[in-house]
């Protein structure tokens, strides 16, 4: 793993299960396992994009990196403070350092607030001054995402997805925070206004020194945009690479397949396509082993018994897969 | 995208809030603008009583019992003289400050237990849901008639009877309802920008649940008008010699009134049925009006 | 080389009634299928595509919608003039839709065999047993593992790449001429959409179907698609076969809707700034006069402003609404 000091959000084993109630009496039958063992750093300044597909735990992990969701175990710092131990006081300062963007335009946003008060909140929240300083703060951050001033006053319901999603991005910068999770920001939108919502991202994280997290299913748009890429599957990282390997040369077969199906819009009926078979095992009764092992086409009988580790094959390059462990012909024998 | 949200994507069409939208969609509820017009008649009916009430309702004058409508009585007089039609202005207010008070109890006491419910749920939820079972399953009729005995056939008790009653029907669907509001996004957007409790339920829950809670009070000002009629009818509710639509018809029991003397029990069996209907008729509007959905 | 169509749209317009006003959602749209091939209908959200689909198997909503003119032939009949009966004999058995949502178009408190058994019953008047046997076989043509036993599932017991397999079966169980495809991967995953799209083109193979393909992704369009049409404000703006447009896209929507798709090895974002097409889509309840587009198109000049383009034919095959092109 690079160096763990000078990360500006680091999670350790981090763990989050949902419990499954059911019976009469509501017992705890079950537990959904979201993120199953996530070790991870992002460091200041940088984009780490998170990919994988549904149910893979990706909003999860952003949410609990985030404190909105106690870790069902492991732990979270930013800036070396743990969050499962910060007095009252920190996490009101760690609120503030700490933002989200959602993914849906549409639900993000109270429809019965106007834009003045949806921006204006955190500023009143945490107390930052006066309504003027409120005003004047709203109407800067509104020039700084491109939404109009005569929007001020208006009400979601008003507003394409686009301009929406502009004041979800406008609230969460009014705390100047040091690092946002940005969940899925553009997989509601148009491409068009993706493009824009996109370029804006990019700028305001020149501008303001921003630090992100970027979720997505969307390989492309993923690629673009950041600078290292991790890929989750089943609640557990697969690899983790900078940006031109993951894509150039990715290593896990997770990867692979998933870089494969990806659409690409260049037509090319030859393309050389990894099917998957069958459909993503459910995150309540993982596999046994490697999570990956059911549906892997290079699948090794060592995958299906143990969990391989997160090891650096190549400088910078991460990949969780027996196919580069060094000690997996010591596992094959033991297993065979 | 729906092409009406398409078409509303530019600037410069007028915006409309809320209110303006489910005015407009309310407006082509054409009964429900009959039933409104009606409502706001007898509102203003009942408190320009006073003024508009020919004759002093309670006046009693024997001479003049039984008679039917003439030109003093334009629409006669009951079994002790008093002229029916002051009685029926006069009416009007004690059954709409019942149906309104008693509401307004019931939706209080419903919303913050609904509340409490739904947003903090595990032990809150589980007491006041219960509760909720409770009294529901108690007869209604015989609970007001107990507790009317009880504390007396006053005007305010008939009123806290009826709220008593009538809150676990708002704590329900606010409860439903938050628990639904409960995982919007907007609400963790609020928690995460650090608010609390408080401020999310006033600010981000209430305003949402808004439309089923006025709507169901809508239909419980109608049922809470029937409910007073019905006491007053029984002789449980409002006493002689204040008037009300339900005790007018309580005079007008016997056969033989019944038979020739219409004038007694038809104009306050029409309030009753007008009054009901009419605020039936809104209720229906109002909710196709605020119905979320059709944004 | 024309290739034989086989559904034409003449003229199509489709409108819907709203609070604000009336949308015209599809404007006058002319547009041949054809046959044993997949036609991409690519747009972003509202421009009509899938009210197109909707129309053509005249399933829009009435109110607020109504097709308010133009024909559908197919097989030498205007789909328009046919009345409900005539119609439910085409759904389902000549044309059919395949939806983006699987779990909301499948009735859940339905066995799956149930609701394909009943539609083969529909079409064929088969008995019952027959009509499963059937049943099994078209599971079985959408490689569906153990088809006897997933016939008695229920939808909530499949996942949603399941699910979709199970309306395409649904979709083709009665070999029509005709699928209509609306957004059959938007909601699944990627590794799953793969999966759908190789069957869809797999089906095509076996059986010659032609397939409709609506929806805003240009890979998806760029790999599955024989002939891409353009769709912008209710109208077709651009119509060729798949290499060429992605060559070489005539209409400056096109054109900048390519150039802002991140491509990959593209360098980035701080290599790479994505084209933003300026503005925003026009509010149809007041079409300007002249070119929808013009508003935001960088090559535009006054005669866009002031007469619409029709759609102007090019080499190959093509059209292309726009007057640099005339």
């Amino acid at each position: 793993m690079p160096d763990m000091e000078r990360a500006l959000v680091r999670c350790n084993d981090l763990k989050m299960y949902y419990p499954l109630k059911g019976g009469v009496f509501s017992r705890v039958l079950n537990h959904v396992r979201a993120v199953d063992g996530v070790d991870l750093s992002i460091y200041k300044g940088e984009t780490l994009g998170l990919v994988g597909e549904s149910g893979c735990g990706k909003s999860s992990l952003g949410r609990v990196i985030l404190n909105l969701e106690s870790p069902s175990a492991g732990e979270v710092f930013f800036r070396d403070i743990r969050l499962s131990e910060a007095s009252r006081q920190q996490q009101i300062e760690l609120r503030r350092q700490m933002q989200i963007v959602f993914q849906d335009p549409y639900s993000s946003l109270n429809p019965r607030k106007t834009v003045e008060t949806i921006i204006g909140e955190p500023f009143l929240i945490h107390n930052l001054g006066t309504r003027q300083e409120k005003l004047r703060k709203v109407r800067l951050v509104m020039d700084q995402v491109g939404l109009p001033q005569n929007f001020i006053n208006r009400y979601p319901h008003e507003f394409s997805g686009g301009q929406r999603q502009r004041v979800g991005i406008a609230r969460a910068l009014m705390l100047e925070p040091a690092f946002i999770v940005c969940d899925e920001p553009v997989s509601a939108l148009d491409v068009s206004v993706q493009a824009q919502v996109l370029n804006l991202l990019a700028d305001l994280q020149d501008e303001y020194d921003l630090t992100y997290l970027f979720v997505s299913h969307d390989l492309s748009v993923v690629e673009h945009f950041s600078d290292r890429v991790a890929v989750m599957y089943l609640g557990r990282l697969v690899e983790l690479a900078p940006r031109e390997l993951i894509y150039g040369k990715p290593l896990h077969p997770y990867t692979q397949a998933l870089l494969s199906a990806c659409p690409i819009p260049i037509p090319r009926r030859d393309r050389h396509r990894i099917i998957l078979q069958g459909d993503v095992p459910s995150p309540i009764n993982p596999p046994r082993g490697c999570h990956f092992s059911t549906r892997c086409p290079q699948v090794m009988p060592v995958c299906r018994e143990e969990v391989p580790a997160m090891k650096e094959a190549v400088q910078g390059h991460f990949v969780r897969c027996f196919l580069y462990s060094a000690d997996k012909s010591e596992s094959a024998g033991k297993a065979a | 995208m729906t092409p009406a949200a398409v078409a509303s994507v530019d600037q410069d069409i007028p915006r409309k809030s809320f209110v303006a939208l489910a005015w407009r969609r309310f407006l082509r509820h054409h009964l429900a603008i009959i039933g409104a017009l009606i409502v706001v008649v007898l509102v203003l009916m009942a408190v320009l009583a006073p003024w508009l009430a020919p004759r002093d309702p309670n006046r009693v004058d024997i001479m003049s019992a039984r008679e039917g409508p003439s030109k003093e009585h334009v629409l006669g007089c009951d079994v002790v003289g008093r002229d029916v039609l002051s009685r029926l202005i006069y009416g009007t207010r004690v059954s709409l400050s019942v149906g309104l008070v008693a509401v307004a109890i019931g939706v209080l006491i419903g919303t913050l237990l609904g509340c409490l419910a739904g947003y903090f749920g595990g032990w809150a939820d589980m007491i006041i849901s219960r509760l909720i079972d409770a009294v529901l399953s108690f007869p209604p009729l015989m609970l007001i008639l107990v507790i009317v005995g009880l504390l007396g056939p006053r005007l305010f008790n008939i009123m806290l009877v009826l709220g008593l009653l009538g809150w676990p029907q708002v704590a329900r669907i606010v409860r439903g309802q938050i628990l639904a509001v409960r995982e919007e996004q907007y609400v963790l957007s609020s928690r995460a920008v650090g608010a609390g409790s408080r401020r999310i339920i006033l600010t981000d829950v209430l305003p949402n649940i808004m439309s089923p809670i006025i709507v169901d009070s809508t239909f419980g000002v109608a049922r809470a008008i029937l409910i007073e009629a019905g006491l007053s009818f029984l002789g449980m509710g409002v006493q002689p010699p204040t008037a009300s639509w339900g005790n007018m018809l309580n005079d007008a029991q016997s056969l033989s009134i019944l038979e020739s003397m219409s004038w007694m029990w038809v104009p306050p069996g029409l309030m009753i049925f007008l009054a009901t209907i009419s605020i039936n008729f809104v209720g229906d509007g109002l909710r196709d009006a605020l119905d979320p959905k059709l944004n | 080389m024309e290739p034989a169509s086989v559904l034409s749209v003449r003229g199509l317009t489709t409108v819907f009634k709203t609070d604000l006003g009336v949308v015209r959602a599809v404007d006058k749209l002319d547009l041949e299928i054809p046959a044993r091939a997949t036609l991409g209908i690519v747009g972003e959200s509202g421009c009509g595509k899938s009210t197109v689909g909707l129309s053509i198997m005249k399933l829009i909503p009435s109110p607020p919608g109504r097709i308010s003119g133009g024909e559908i032939y197919f097989e030498n009949r205007d789909l328009l003039r046919l009345n409900n009966r005539a119609m439910r004999r085409i759904r389902g058995r000549r044309i059919s839709m395949i939806f983006q949502e699987p779990m909301t178009s499948l009735n859940p408190v339905r066995r799956v065999g149930e609701t394909i058994i009943e539609v083969i019953s529909l079409h064929y008047g088969l008995p019952r047993k027959e009509a499963r046997r059937k049943a099994i076989e078209a599971l079985e043509s959408i490689r569906i593992p153990e088809p006897e036993i997933r016939i008695n599932d229920y939808p909530h017991e499949m996942s949603g790449g399941m699910r979709q397999r199970i309306m395409i079966a649904l979709a083709i169980c009665c070999k029509p001429e005709l699928v209509i495809a609306d957004e059959p991967t938007t909601a699944l995953d990627v590794t799953i959409q793969a999966q759908i799209l190789s069957l869809l083109d797999q089906i095509q193979k076996e059986t010659g179907t032609a397939i409709v393909l609506i929806t805003h992704d240009l890979g998806v369009i760029a790999e599955n698609a024989d002939q891409v049409a353009v769709m912008y404000a209710g109208q077709l703006v651009e119509y060729a076969d798949t290499f060429s447009l992605f060559q070489e896209p005539l209409h400056p929507y096109t054109q900048g809707l390519m150039l802002s798709v991140p491509r990959p090895g593209g360098g980035g974002k701080k290599k790479h700034r994505l084209n933003v097409i300026p503005g925003s889509v026009p509010n149809l309840l007041r079409i300007a006069p002249g070119c929808r587009f013009a508003q935001r198109c960088p090559e535009a000049v006054e005669k866009c402003y002031q007469k619409e383009p029709a759609l102007i034919p090019q080499s190959g095959g093509r059209t292309v609404r726009c007057w640099r092109y005339a």
